[in-house]
Formats: C-alpha cells, structure tokens, sequence
C-alpha cells in the first residue's frame, strides 16, 4: 500500500509519523518549561492554522481573528470566574460565544475583499478589544479574569499537553479533509479571482461566510485551549498583536499549507521564550527574520523547503524517469 | 433561447451599446464579428451579469429570465457558460483542479459535464492534469477555459474572442472541438475578430457597428461574399 504513494507522499508521511511520535515522547523528553512553550505553539499554531485557512488558501487576510478566538476564551473565563459554572457550560459558553462572533464577523466582511477585507476584520478585532477594557462586569476589565482551573483529568501540565496535543491533531486532520475537498479547491479559485468564480456560478459572497465559520471553528477551539492553558485571560489577549502574531506565523511557515503555520508558531513561540533570556532586543531579532523570509523565501520556510526539494528530485531523475511511482496494481494480488 | 432586445449599456456616463437586437437559436452558433470598441466585449460582459457595463435599458432573456437583474453568478447557473477573452484560467491550480472548481451537484440527465468527459474531449489537458494551469500554452489554456465553461453544463457558451493571440494551427484544433461542440442542446454565441473562425463555425453572422448596433446579419456564405460589408467594418 505504501508503495503506491509517491516519493514526496511517502516524506511526507514519515515527518507525520515522526511529528507524532515525538508529540507522544515529548514528555518523557522535555521539562515542564519545554513542554509548557510546546503547549502553548500548537495552540498559536492552531491558531495560525485557522487564519491560513482564510489567508493562504481563500486570500482574505484577517487581521482580527484574536476577536474570534478570544471571545471564545472570555466566554469560557466568564463562565469559571464569573459564574462559577461547571465545565461543561464553560466549554460550551465559550464554543458558543466564539462561533456567534465568527457569524457576526463573517456576515459583515464577506461582501468584501482584498484590503476592504483587512480593514474590516481589523475593526472587529478592535472593537472586541474595546468591549473587552469596558464591559467590567464580564470581562474584568484591565485585570481580567484569573482563577480559570484546567477541567478534571487534565490539571497537570503534561496531561494538559497530551489534551492539547489530542485535540491539535484532530483539527489539522479536519482541516485537511476541508482543503483537500472541492470546497478547499473552491477556495483557491477565490483567491486567485472572485469575478471568476462568480461567473462560474459561485455565489463568493456565501463561500466567504462558510470559510469564515469553519476558519472561525478552528480558532474557538484555539480560544478555548488557551484560556484553560493560562488559567486567566486579559484584553491582552485580543488586542491587534495578537491577531498579527497569527498572520505573521503562518507567513513564516508558509501560507497556503497547513504545516507551514505550525512550524511558524513553534519557531515565534520559542524565539520570544528562549532567545529572550539571552538577548534583550529579540523583537529586534524577530524582525531581522521576518525580512529575510520575506525577502528571500516568499512561501516561507516551507515553500523554501519543498521548491528545494522538488530541484532536488529533478536533479536526480534521469529524464524521462519520472518519480518513481509504483501503483499497486502492479503489484501480485494476495490471498 | 437568448435574446437581447434594445439593449443600452455605459461605463460611468460613457454610452458603449445604443440598442442592440441580437437572437440565438436552440442549438444555434451564431457569431459576432467587427472591428475593436464597436462593443463586443461590452455585450458578453452584459449578457454574463458583469458590471461595469451598467446595463441602462432593454432586455436580456434566456428562455423566460430576464438576465439584466441577475447576479454574475446567477446567470452562470440558468446555463450560460462564459469562456472570457484572454483565458483567464487559476493559473495556480493544477489543470485537474481547474475543473474541479465547478464540482456542484451534477444535473440529472446523462450527458452532463463531468471532469474525465472533458479530459475525453480535450486529451491534451489529460497528459497535463498535474500541471499548474499557468504553465500551459496559449492553446492548452484556451482548451481549459472551454473545459471549465463546460463543466458549469452551460445551455449557451458565451465564447470572447477564443482565437485571440494563438497560432493558426492551434486555432485549428479549438475550430475542431468547437465544431464537435455543435449540437442540439448546446448553443453558442462566439464573438469573434477572426474571420476565418467565424466563416467555418457559425451557422449565422451578425457585424457589430458603432454603438454596439447590428449593422448585417446574414450567413457566413453571404458574408464572405460581401466585400463591401467586410471592408467597412471588418477591415478586411
């Protein structure tokens, strides 16, 4: 069976396998501070993921996905230090929340598009920041919420880790299912052209509202992670950085593939955590890396990656030889 | 099937088409040929729901719709095709992917488009489904472009200069799939500046004028044996 992947699908195969195998030994691996900032990257990167899904593959870059994900995370603080509820009206509260921002966002940007689209996503990013310094009463305000305990079962750090982790996979499996789909497909023509999808019969403007909810799903799930992850959540969380950080990872990595926001948010996460106790100025850093990417590999690391790669196959291909794929057809049929 | 009646059509206050009558037949190709800003592109823009032009009076009908209130991507699914001038295929999708675009629900009768159908009809695009649509020549783009118009199973393909920037012999082979596109069922308005393409494809012609007016209509045969009316607005 593995034999009828090709050369790339099967490298491909085996980083998966690989990734998951160290996800899985990481904890006998690492120490709880390692782990901590690994925690923290699959939840940016999920994050990132979420904002890739509308900027890499439909074009609409956002600016404002903080607003989605952090109202998630509010709906889930409210709900622990406000109302003192159990965790499953946490959980659901702060799915909820999440997904009724993600509707109201997407119902007011999806006639939009290009920088139309970044302004009004910016907006509504901004505009749940300002909610999140003057609603007091829900949001605690410049303090925030604190006291947020972990739900039962995952209160320690590393089994907060493996919850993470669990959960991570599975979005990133569903979100290749949704890119690899001809929805995914359809989203790509968005991005090259909304004129011409519409002449193609595509009514964009409700395209853009689905990719927003599913975008928007992913990225309450991100909210909600992070919340329990912290155990508190302030307006820091929302506020325009923190929608960038997003964009800005997923640039890193890669836009328009799933693994590029990954490797995007591990490499910010522990730049900012590590280099930052050698080196002061690491936003200084962090700035001299993204003009490199940006000026010498456009599609980010990854792009960088498998362009090398690909030269690398057809240096090493005879002409005429292609890739050598075997089908299993070719193969004697068993028993 | 369509027809366009007093059509007027400006960009901002700048008036393109003054009363344009045009109709085509089931089953019918009926070209459009003239000279350059007579208002060619203008109509098919009009016709595919596009805007600009702003459409300012007349009618456009598809059987019983009228298609001058409609949204682009409405008009698209009454069944008209558009296989827009310069190609203009996802030159970051991969050929395959190109047509997969259009993956709707399928119509229920047994001749609708499918992806290996167009591949059966175009078998160059088949050697070349991987690719990235921006690698293609000229021509294999053009095929794309009428493969992916297909795809929508379109009652009336639309069809802006197809001709445009490719060599005579690649011309040739689109003229032989167009040819083998003709048929009940499917009706095709080809707005053309090409001669030649219209002369052996249409089964009627009708020369644009100034302010996108019909200035002769007739059958190919009739056309190409009037110098006079080639002369003065074909340039030929």
């Amino acid at each position: 069976m593995l034999r009828s992947i090709s050369l790339t699908g099967r490298v491909k195969l085996g980083f998966a396998v690989v990734g998951i195998a160290l996800g899985i030994a990481a904890p006998y691996i690492f120490d709880r501070f390692v782990i901590g900032l690994i925690t923290l990257a699959l939840v940016g990167g999920l994050f990132a993921q979420s904002i890739d899904l509308l900027g890499g593959y439909a074009g609409l870059i956002t600016l404002g996905h903080a607003g989605v994900s952090g109202t998630a995370a509010y709906g889930v603080g409210y709900m622990a230090a406000k109302a003192g509820a159990g965790f499953p009206a946490q959980i659901a509260v702060g799915f909820l929340a999440g997904m009724v921002a993600a509707l109201i966002f997407g119902v007011m940007a999806m006639r939009s598009g290009g920088v139309y689209f970044i302004m009004v996503t910016l907006a509504q990013g901004m505009i749940v920041w300002g909610l999140s310094i003057r609603l007091f009463r829900i949001t605690g305000a410049e303090n925030g919420l604190t006291g947020i305990p972990r739900p039962p079962g995952v209160e320690l750090y590393w089994q907060y880790y493996y919850l993470t982790f669990a959960v991570v996979v599975l979005c990133w499996g569903m979100l290749g299912i949704v890119v690899n789909s001809p929805f995914g497909t359809s989203l790509k023509g968005l991005r090259e052209s909304e004129t011409r999808m519409r002449m193609l019969g595509y009514n964009t403007t409700g395209q853009k509202l689905y990719v927003f909810l599913i975008s928007g799903f992913f990225a309450t799930v991100s909210g909600i992670l992070l919340v329990y992850l912290n155990g508190f959540i302030s307006p820091s969380t929302v506020i325009l950085a923190a929608s960038a950080i997003g964009v800005l990872q997923a640039i890193l990595g890669g836009i328009g593939t799933l693994v590029g926001p990954m490797i995007g948010a591990f490499i910010i996460v522990f730049v900012q955590n590590v280099v930052s106790i050698y080196v002061a100025r690491w936003p200084t850093l962090m700035g001299a890396l993204f003009v490199v990417v940006v000026l010498f590999a456009r599609r980010g690391l990854v792009g960088a990656i498998s362009d090398g790669w690909n030269r690398w196959l057809n240096r090493n291909q005879a002409p005429g030889i292609n890739e050598p794929v075997l089908t299993s057809t070719n193969q004697p049929s068993g028993p | 099937m369509l027809s366009i009646d007093g059509l007027q059509c400006t960009y901002g206050t700048a008036p393109i088409i003054q009363g344009l009558q045009l109709d085509v037949g089931e089953g019918e190709v009926v070209s459009v040929l003239g000279r350059n800003g007579m208002g060619k592109t203008t109509m098919v823009r009009a016709i595919a729901g596009m805007r600009p032009p702003e459409v300012r009076g007349g009618a456009i009908r598809l059987y019983e719709d009228d298609l001058v209130t409609l949204e682009s991507y409405e008009v698209a699914r009454l069944g008209v095709g558009l296989v827009p001038q310069g190609r203009h295929v996802f030159g970051s999708l991969t050929v395959i992917e190109n047509l997969e675009v259009i993956a709707r629900a399928p119509r229920h009768d047994a001749d609708s488009w499918t992806v290996e159908r167009v591949f059966d009809f175009f078998p160059r695009l088949d050697e070349r489904r991987e690719q990235f649509a921006s690698n293609l020549s000229g021509g294999e783009q053009q095929m794309l472009a009428i493969g992916r118009a297909l795809m929508t199973n379109p009652r009336l393909l639309l069809m802006d200069e197809p001709s445009e920037g490719l060599a005579p012999i690649v011309i040739g082979t689109i003229k032989e799939t167009m040819r083998s596109l003709k048929g009940p069922g499917l009706s095709i308005l080809l707005v053309e500046q090409n001669l030649g393409l219209a002369l052996s494809l249409a089964d009627r012609i009708a020369v644009m004028g100034p302010h996108g007016q019909i200035v002769w209509s007739g059958s190919p045969e009739a056309l190409d044996a009037d110098e006079a009316v080639k002369r003065s607005h074909l340039g030929v």
